[in-house]
């Protein structure tokens, strides 16, 4: 469902050698990815194509049988949009939003996310609620001003965005690595608890390798981009 | 719309500054339509003071000081017409009335005119309009005054009250005719014009109040002494401030005009008062034209602390766009985001600032009135004024065209990146 | 003031439609202001006769001397000129006399009457500047009005004001 074949990228064209090289990369539908490489290894690089923000310099990147580099420019963002839902590792949220509004806000540029969305709850509203009560958020806190919440917290409705739709793939960049650590375990299996319910693939990021145990598949950048 | 519900969040968020913003942009919204209102007001005032004349004479001043100061009461002229010469020049053919008058006196602040009946049967004004009374009549007697109605509401005359007039134009003088009383015979309806101000007393009894005979044609069975009680009409000054015309057809207005500055025995003027007013508008429309650039520099200066205010805040919400564009947004979305929140804060600023201007209006309408007898209308907008604000608004729109610009470079340099 | 002359023109051109389709059907006839004088008629320089200073005969038009053109009574013309204000507000001006020259007013002898016209239009037209020509558009009158002298002269109800393009 995500393959890289042959894929390079340079940030300008006439670079010496490419930031990213990557020969071979597959990625079932339903794996629950664990990536990690220090930094430096062209993590936010990677992340970045697979999101189709940028596009590869050569080679092809596939998404769900969409081949992102044929795509243009508004076309790879409507394909995020419906498709991908993205956490970060900090500061996930709009301060002038409310938790609820936030988590609603990853429905609201994509038609078929919020269809989606609406098939499980009556209203956008409702299924925000329902999703921030599942990953664990006490209701107190839905309407809260942003600022208030925890750090734990706010990446707890980040996550209820990245999910909201169901969209088939979540990518999350270092979700964890400003929680601590007693937070980052149950925030990971809530992360697959969702991810399970809704078979999408879960692409997590981080250079932390005492969290690969918990995956059932782990990629390496290094060792990936060596392979030539 | 998403974008919308985005924007006018964002400015909610940030009260404090954007009500700043929008405090600066409204004040300045209310300076320019109140300068513009009262210009225009002030104009129509002027042009709608004398109507239906054809010639204004005096003696040879200038044209605008002539106008200014037999129509409007503003200023003074300094010599005046010979009785001689106007009955001269009014008895030519062609004539069809003609109104003497004589300024110089006062009333507690208020000009006098001495004149003839006539005035109330000829005068006109605003679309030739004939004086009206609301109470009394015209004088028929020497000692009869007419009052403007804002002479007898300010100073609560009504008819049969007695009135002292004082000599020169200042608001009081030490110098009354104490010994020649007038009595209120009739109040004149409201024109929105100088008359308003004006008390009105014949023409003959203006020498008499200075003390002198004034001299009238004598009939053989006329018995008078020194101190003359007869209160016919008769009498006339030696000399008067100036005189309307009123002619058969205004095609001769030009050839009398020529006459008349021409005339030998006297130095004269004689002014067409629509022709003069113009010279004036023309005159000041150098005035007027730096009155409006001013006030649209101070809307300008106001939109560019909204700029300001944008720009230094879109350094602190990259991390928003890339946000925003992790969840899908695009970078033209982004760009609309940002131009929406300026035109919203123009808009907001535009409102606030009409209804600050309306409130202005309401406060200041009756010092201007009293004051410098500027009649202001409070009405809506004009098509005029609705164009100034459509104006700020565009320009509100194109100063917000820079940070939107600017957003939208950021998200696609950007892109998700974290960007502190 | 573009936007003035593009609306003036909008309206002239209006008019002239209005004009065209009414009961006169004929567009208007253009005229000068030697049409205003019968042909034949040698008028007199009124510069030579405004210098009889004094003189009582002068302070009116001299009225012999100034006949019109009984035939353009009625008709349907467009004359161009200057306009020499007499009603109006501060907007537009709603009377005047149209003269031949500029400073027909001031310093030289003023038209005799049959090279004035005396132009009202309903609702007024604005005027910006009485430096520039005109051409006015309606029906010309050739009226004798009571008063002491019974004098005749042009009136005109205009329809129509547009500046003047040479």
């Amino acid at each position: 469902m995500i393959s890289l074949n042959n894929v390079t990228f340079k940030w300008h064209k006439n670079d010496k050698t490419p930031t990213l090289t990557i020969s071979k990369l597959n990625i079932e539908k339903g794996q629950h990815v664990f990536l990690h490489g220090p930094s430096g290894s062209g993590k936010s690089t990677l992340l970045a194509l697979l999101a189709g923000i940028n596009k590869a310099t050569s080679g092809n990147v596939t998404l769900l049988n969409h081949t992102l580099n044929t795509l243009s420019n508004t076309q790879r963002d409507v394909f995020r949009a419906d498709h991908i839902g993205i956490i970060f590792q900090n500061f996930n949220l709009l301060p002038y939003l409310s938790p609820i509004e936030n988590v609603i806000l990853g429905c609201q540029f994509s038609k078929k996310r919020q269809q989606k969305a609406l098939s499980h709850s009556a209203t956008l509203n409702n299924e925000a609620t329902r999703l921030l009560n599942a990953l664990g958020l006490a209701k107190q806190y839905h309407n809260k001003n942003v600022a208030e919440l925890s750090i734990g917290q706010q990446q707890r409705v980040a996550a209820a965005r990245a999910f909201i739709g169901n969209p088939e793939i979540i990518i999350a960049d270092e979700p964890t690595s400003a929680l601590d650590t007693q937070n980052r375990e149950s925030f990971i299996n809530l992360l697959f608890e969702q991810a399970s319910n809704t078979n999408s693939t879960l692409i997590f990021v981080s250079h932390d390798e005492n969290l690969k145990p918990l995956f059932n598949r782990s990629i390496d950048l290094i060792s990936l981009q060596e392979t030539l | 719309m998403i974008l919308t519900k985005l924007a006018l969040k964002s400015l909610l968020n940030r009260r404090a500054s954007v009500v700043l913003t929008l405090f600066t942009i409204a004040v300045s919204v209310m300076l320019l339509l109140s300068i513009e209102r009262v210009r225009v007001d002030a104009k129509s005032s002027f042009s709608n003071t004398i109507s239906g004349t054809d010639l204004i004479v005096g003696a040879r001043t200038g044209d605008i000081q002539l106008l200014l100061s037999s129509v409007f009461r503003i200023g003074h002229t300094n010599n005046g017409v010979s009785w001689q010469s106007y009955k001269y020049i009014t008895s030519q053919r062609g004539v069809k009335w003609s109104i003497p008058i004589s300024l110089g006196d006062s009333h507690k602040g208020q000009a006098v005119l001495g004149t003839t009946p006539d005035y109330f049967t000829h005068y006109r004004f605003a679309k030739k309009q004939h004086l009206s009374f609301s109470a009394g009549n015209p004088f028929s007697t020497i000692h009869g005054v007419v009052l403007g109605s804002e002479v007898a509401t300010k100073l609560g005359y009504k008819l049969g009250d007695s009135i002292v007039i004082s000599h020169g134009m200042g608001n009081t003088s030490f110098h009354h005719h104490n010994d020649n009383p007038f009595e209120v015979v009739g109040i004149l309806d409201p024109t929105g014009t100088p008359v308003d101000k004006t008390l009105h007393i014949p023409l003959a009894a203006i020498d008499l109040i200075h003390g002198g005979n004034a001299s009238h044609e004598h009939d053989e069975h006329d018995e008078h002494d020194e101190h003359d009680e007869h209160n016919n009409l008769t009498g006339h000054p030696k000399q008067i401030t100036a005189f309307l015309m009123g002619f058969d057809s205004p095609l001769y207005t030009l050839q009398i005009r020529r006459n008349i500055n021409q005339y030998k025995p006297e130095a004269l003027l004689a002014i067409m008062p629509t022709v003069t007013l113009k010279d004036l508008w023309e005159m000041l429309a150098i005035v007027e034209k730096i009155l409006l650039l001013f006030s649209f520099v101070v809307v300008l200066i106001s939109l560019l602390g909204m700029l300001t205010t944008l720009l230094a805040n879109l350094n602190q919400r990259r991390r928003e766009l890339a946000i925003l564009r992790s969840v899908g947004a695009r970078p033209w979305q982004l760009f609309t985001l940002i131009s929406m929140e300026s035109l919203l804060t123009t808009f907001l600023g535009c409102v606030l600032g009409c209804a600050l201007f309306y409130a202005t209006l309401f406060l200041g309408a009756d010092y201007l009135q009293s004051h410098a007898g500027i009649s202001v209308n409070i009405a809506m907008l004009s098509r005029y004024e609705l164009t100034l604000i459509g104006v700020i608004m565009a320009a509100g729109f194109i100063i917000g065209l820079i940070p939107a610009t600017r957003a939208y470079f950021y998200s696609l340099s950007d892109g998700m990146s974290i960007k502190t | 003031m573009t936007l003035f002359k593009t609306a003036l023109n909008a309206f002239f051109i209006l008019s002239l439609a209005i004009i065209s389709f009414s009961s006169n059907a004929n567009p208007p006839k253009e005229i000068f202001w030697e049409d205003l004088i019968p042909k034949g008629h040698v008028q007199i320089d009124t510069q030579a006769q405004a210098n009889h200073e004094g003189s009582d005969q002068n302070w009116v038009q001299p009225d012999l001397d100034a006949p019109v053109v009984k035939e353009l009574d009625g008709q349907s013309v467009s004359l161009p000129g200057f306009v020499v204000p007499l009603e109006g507000d501060s907007e537009v001006i709603t009377e005047f006399l149209l003269v031949p020259y500029f400073g027909a007013c001031i310093h030289v002898p003023p038209p005799p009457p049959n090279q004035l016209v005396h132009v009202t239009i309903k609702g007024g037209v604005p005027i910006e500047s009485l430096y520039d020509a005109i051409v006015v558009t309606g029906i010309i009158t050739t009226e004798t009005w009571s008063g002491e002298l019974a004098q005749v002269g042009y009136k005109m109800k205009a329809v129509g004001v547009a500046p003047f393009e040479l």
